[in-house]
Parts: structure tokens; sequence; C-alpha cells
């Protein structure tokens, strides 16, 4: 399972919760896994199916070029990070 | 009656005869330039001539408040120190926000000029419309900290500071004007040109009332605008963590600069130790500027250790030079860092993209032991990045090679040192990369203060975060053609939106038609969007006449290789990326209707601004 950093931004969601084991292919499949343990995250992270511009995500501390589409593997490290533009 | 918004004076101070009068602006000028650094730059392009040393008595220093500032507009709390910079030569302005610029209303006045050199320090009084100079013998020597808690203890709380530590009374070029203990008008080296003219501290005083012409629809306003920022989600990050929020999403983006620019983000796998909630582990308070809805500041302590400290929240930028571009991962030693630039008055990136340029020299072999007095200068050693700028704000050992900045300090240290200075035009760059988003090239090249981030330009668009609805057409990062003008678009609204007095982060979560609306119930006076966009110009115009007046063309400014990708880096985000500055440039100056060889400004644009008085200097 992967292990996803989750921001104090979210905490509001998330009860303070920053990190979380999740199982997902991809970003997209980590969002809706963290949603089902933080109901209300993929609403906070996505808008229409796209990530929110100050919303950024890292995997393996590489940013995630390829945004939601960005392949997670099974012991990768995850890490939604606020930012102040766009970034995927 | 002075128009609404404003309080109709502005003092005139010479310290050489230590003799003060007030001015009083006609309505058209304060409705033309708006306050801030507009109004600063038609006062300072009148009064003074051109070439005249920075730090000679004949420089004209001036702290301006903008029409809203003052009044319950969104974050309207700022004020503009302006000169000629002692660092670029050029036009000088900071800007910065705390309480301090609310209390200069508050006390009478709109602006402060001063000119000539006091025979010994003194301080300005202002205090509900009278204005004193006084003895600053016994306050001369202090910390900021230390200055403004003994100004509250023999004035109140509520008094107002803007003053200068230990580095601007040696006239280090990296000074800045500190008021609320870490807030900072820090760029451009103004600190060093208070500390030419024996000028200590601005103390304000009072509680005037700022009048409005519409108090009513002034709330009804604000009511709107300030909803519809919250829903931003630029507000969101700055209200959560403040600037420190962005650190790490910025490092792993290449938005900030790594290891003296010579970096890519694998090169400091530390950054989320620097970054977001690694900060709010050491926040002991968060605080807002006067009546900011956004609320970025925090009060920030490491309680033991090596790196003991109690200071204001690093910012982004600070986080960036001190950590990012030392290979610096120990948020503590930043904190410290932080904490002896504010307590010292130093900008704290220029001081410590000087210490990264120090440490470049020195594992480079052009600085040794024997130059540093032992310090092993290297990448990443944060007991060395402490002590070094501990020097720098001391204004000893090698810290006095350093004081000045990375551009003279190559010139004192020589043997090739000046390849590792990241500056433009003297002024050290911020922590944002045009390699990623290339409009930062035009803006550091081309406005009046070269070097300079925060006078906004199309890099916000690239970066995504422009006010929303301002730039309606996509925006392709790296497209060149069409850039020029939403380069002028986005920096005329924000000339006049600093200029107003209103926070640059507040000003990118509102729409374009916040600004003039405001201005519209403060004053009394209809202003549409066009009627900003054109005073913004008109501001830009004026600021770079400034410069062409000095002698100084900003198409010649050169930017270092590194910065733009001559050559490219070699991994990373913006592996291979090289900026097209001159074709940006180009398409600049297209836009604002300025000559695209000379940069200057054309006579038929300086007449449709009302800038008679430029055209005649420019053309005559």
């Amino acid at each position: 399972m992967a292990t996803v950093t989750i921001p104090l931004l979210f905490q509001d969601v998330t009860g303070g919760t920053r990190r979380a084991e999740v199982q997902g292919g991809n970003l997209e499949e980590i969002v809706r896994a963290l949603d089902r343990i933080h109901p209300g995250l993929e609403g906070r992270i996505l808008d229409g199916g796209k990530i929110l511009p100050y919303v950024m995500f890292t995997v393996d501390g590489k940013i995630a070029a390829q945004g939601l589409a960005t392949p997670v593997r099974p012991e990768s490290e995850v890490s939604i990070l606020p930012t102040m533009g766009g970034g995927s | 009656m002075a128009v609404p918004g404003t309080m109709g004076k502005i003092l005139m101070v010479d310290l050489t005869h230590q003799t003060i009068s007030v001015e009083t602006p006609g309505d058209d000028v304060y409705l033309k330039y708006l306050g801030g650094y507009g109004l600063g730059a038609y006062y300072l392009y009148r009064l003074q001539k051109p070439g005249i040393d920075a730090l000679g008595p004949e420089n004209h220093l001036g702290f301006f408040t903008g029409i809203l500032t003052g009044t319950p507009a969104l974050s309207g709390n700022r004020y503009i120190v302006v000169g000629k910079s002692p660092r670029t030569g050029t036009w000088g302005d900071a800007n910065s926000g705390g309480a301090f610029g609310p209390a200069m209303k508050a006390a009478g006045f709109d602006g402060v000029i001063f000119r000539g050199i006091s025979a010994k320090p003194v301080y300005l009084l202002l205090d509900r419309g009278q204005a004193q100079l006084l003895p600053a013998d016994t306050w001369w020597g202090l910390d900021t900290n230390d200055l403004e808690d003994q100004v509250k203890q023999q004035y109140g709380k509520e008094a107002g500071v803007a003053c200068i530590g230990p580095a601007g009374e040696r006239m280090s070029l990296m000074a800045a004007v500190i008021n609320d203990k870490g807030r900072a008008a820090a760029r451009s080296g103004l600190g060093a040109v208070m500390g030419s003219k024996r000028l200590k501290a601005v103390v304000a005083v009072g509680d005037l009332p700022v009048t409005l012409a519409d108090p009513e629809g002034m709330k009804q306003a604000v009511a709107k605008y300030r909803e519809g920022m919250k829903e931003q989600g630029m507000y969101k990050v700055l209200n959560q963590y403040g600037t420190a929020g962005i650190t790490a999403g910025a490092c792993v983006s290449a938005d900030t600069p790594i290891k003296n620019w010579g970096g890519s983000p694998d090169d400091f796998p530390g950054v989320k130790s620097i970054s977001d909630d690694s900060v709010l582990l050491i926040q002991k308070r968060k605080y807002a500027c006067w009546r900011c809805a956004i609320a970025c500041g925090g009060e920030t302590e490491v309680k033991e250790g090596p790196f003991k400290s109690d200071a204001h929240k690093p910012e982004y930028e600070t986080l960036g030079a001190f950590g990012t571009m030392c290979l610096n991962d120990n948020l503590a030693s930043i904190n410290r860092c932080n904490e002896i630039c504010n307590r010292q008055g130093l900008d704290t990136i220029s001081t410590a993209c000087t210490v990264a340029f120090a440490i470049e020299c020195y594992e480079n072999g052009i600085l040794t032991d024997e130059d540093t007095g032992g310090i092993p200068l290297k990448w990443g050693n944060a007991e060395a990045v402490v002590e070094i700028t501990r020097q720098i704000g001391d204004g000893v050992g090698f810290g006095k090679v350093l004081a000045d900045g990375s551009r003279l300090a190559a010139e004192r240290i020589g043997r090739g040192a000046e390849r590792y200075a990241m500056q433009i035009g003297g002024e050290e760059v911020p922590m944002h990369d045009p390699r990623l988003n290339p409009g930062l090239a035009t803006s550091y090249k081309m406005d009046a203060t070269p070097g300079r981030h925060t006078q906004l330009s199309a890099w916000t668009a690239e970066a995504q975060f422009a006010p929303p609805g301002l730039i309606t057409e996509p925006v392709e990062r790296y497209k060149v053609e069409g850039k020029g003008r939403m380069h002028q678009k986005i920096s005329a609204h924000h000339h006049a939106s600093a200029s107003a007095g209103v926070c640059m982060f507040a000003w990118v979560c509102l729409p374009p038609d916040c600004v003039p609306d405001l201005l519209t119930w403060v004053t009394g006076h209809k202003f549409t969007v066009d009627d900003v966009e054109k005073t913004g110009n008109r501001i830009a115009a004026l600021r770079i006449g400034f410069n062409l007046r000095e002698g100084v063309r900003n198409i010649d400014i050169e930017i270092p290789g590194r910065i733009v990708g001559k050559p490219p880096l070699e991994k990373g985000p913006v592996a291979g990326v090289t900026v097209d500055v001159d074709r940006q440039v180009h398409d600049y100056l297209e836009a604002m209707g300025w000559d695209v060889q000379t940069g200057v400004p054309r006579r038929e644009t300086l007449l449709a601004l009302g800038l008679d008085f430029v055209a005649a200097d420019l053309h005559p």
C-alpha cells in the first residue's frame, strides 16, 4: 500500500490525520481511496475531475507530471502539498 | 477638503536644516497617482536631480501610504518606502504591511519626504497632525525589536514605528526598513539611505479618522469581495500557513532556485522539513496585519539547541534563500537567521543569496578558511550559514566583505567570484525561477527596480495565480507571443493596487473590478477598470522615466545566464529550458508603447498618460 502524507490544510476533513496507507495504481485511485477514509477530501483536492490549482502531488519525491494518471507503486511515498499556483 | 481616503498632507522634512513643512497635493494628484509609489514617484521625479549620490544629502527618501491604506478596504494596510536605490542606482521602492501604514495615516499624514543629512541621529514623531524631529542618540545602536519596545513604552502600544537596525546605521546596502519587529520594506537598500540620513525611525501616534465618501457603500462592497476572496485557493493556503506553505511545492516544481541557481529538486530532498506543516510546528502564534482577513503572519520559536530563536515566521522567500539556495534543511537555523535579519534590519533575500554566493565561492576554492576566518562555508552547513549571517548582521569578520551584497562582495574578493553572484543590476534575485515561469525574466530585467518579483506580471498567469478574471485567454507557459500584453495588463493593475495600499496577496485573490470599486466608494470619484489600468501604466512609465533620467536603460541590464538557462539545466523539471529574454522584452515593450530598441516610453505614450513633464525630459 502507498503511504500518503496529507497536509494540515485539510485537517478540517481529516481530523488532523497526516498520514494514510491506501491502495491505488495511480493518483486518481489514491484520491478515491483517501476519500473513502476521509469523506469530503476528494472535493478539497479535485474540481470537475481536475486537481485544484492550489494542490500539488509528488510521488516518490518527484512532481506528478502526469496529473491524476501518474502511476503509483505499492511502496510509493505520495505527498499532497499546498502550492501557490498550478501543480500536478 | 482633502480627497476622501486621504489626510491631504505630505510632510517635507529637511534633515540638514532640521526644518519641516507641509505640502498639500491637489485632488488631481491624489487621483492620478493614488498614493504609495505612484505618489512617491510623482514627488521624487520632480524634486530630485538625476545623478546624485543615493547615500548623499540630495537623495530624497519617502514614506507613502495609499488612498486605501487605513480604510476598511481588504488588506488596505501597506506603506511604501521610496528613493534612489544605492544598490542599483535606479528607482528604489520597498513595500511593507503590519500596522505602520494605517498608524501613519491616523497620525495625520499620507506621506513624508526626507532630504538632507542630520548632524546627529534623529527620529520623526508624527502626532495627530503635528510633526517634530527629536534626538535619537539613545536609540542609535538598538536593534529593531528593542527599539520598538522603547517606542511603545514611551508612546503607547498603538504607536507605529518604522525604523532601521544597526545594519542600516552602518549603511549596509542590504539594509531594510522594519516595522512591527519583523515586517520589512526590504528591497532596494533603502534602509541604508535612512542610515545615511541618520534617521533612526519614524514614529506615528494618533487616532485621526480616515474619511470615506460613502461608508455604507464601502461596507457592502468589502463584505461582498471578502466572501469571494475566501473562496480562492491562494487565500486558503496563506490563511493556513502563510507563504511558508508553498516552500516544498515550489521547490519540487522548480519554481525555487536551488543551490545558488545551479541545482535541481533532486539536490534538496529535505525540503519538506522547511515547509508548510514543519513550519507550523514551530509557530507559537498566528497574527494578521492591520485588519487583514488573510492573516498570513505568525511568530515562531525554537526553544532549545544551538539555533534557539524567537522570530516572525519565516516567509517563503526567507525559507528558500536560507534553505534551498544554501541546501540547508535545518528549519531552526533558518528561524535564527530570520531573527538576526529582522533585528539587525536586513533584507533576508539579499543576505541569504549573498551567503549562497559565498558558499559556492568556497566550494570552488575562490574562498578559503583564511578568507572566512575559519568558517567552513559548505553546502548545507547550517552552523556556517548562521554564523556568517551573524557576522553580516554585526558587521564583523568576513561579514564585512559580504555586507553590501554579492556584486560588491565579488568585486572585493576578485579571483573570478563574480561568476557566482546571481544579481540583476545589483539586486539579488528572489525565489522564483524564470526557467519555470519565463515572464519573470521580463520583470527582473524591465521593472524599474531590477530583480523584483513583487511587481506582478505575466508570470502570475503562467503560475496560475493571476487575479480571478483578469486574464481570460488561455496561458501557455513557454509561448512568447501575447505575453507582453498580458504583462502590461497585470503589471498595470498591480501598480495601481500597490499604490493604493492594498496587499499583493489580497489583490491576487480579488477580481479586477474590486480596486476600482473600493476607490470609488472611498473617494467619491468614479473609477473604472480601464481607469485603474491607465493609472497603473502611468505609474510604471513614471518609475521607468526616473531610471532613464538617471542614465539607466533597463534593456541594458543583464541577467546572469544561469538564471535564464544559459546553459540550460541538465536535470529536473526545467531541464533543457532557455528563456528567450530578448523576444519577451520586445513583445513587452510593444505592448507598453515604449521604443523596442531603447526601452524609452514613446512621447505619445507619455502624453496620453498625462506625463508631459516626463516627455519633456525624455524627448526634449
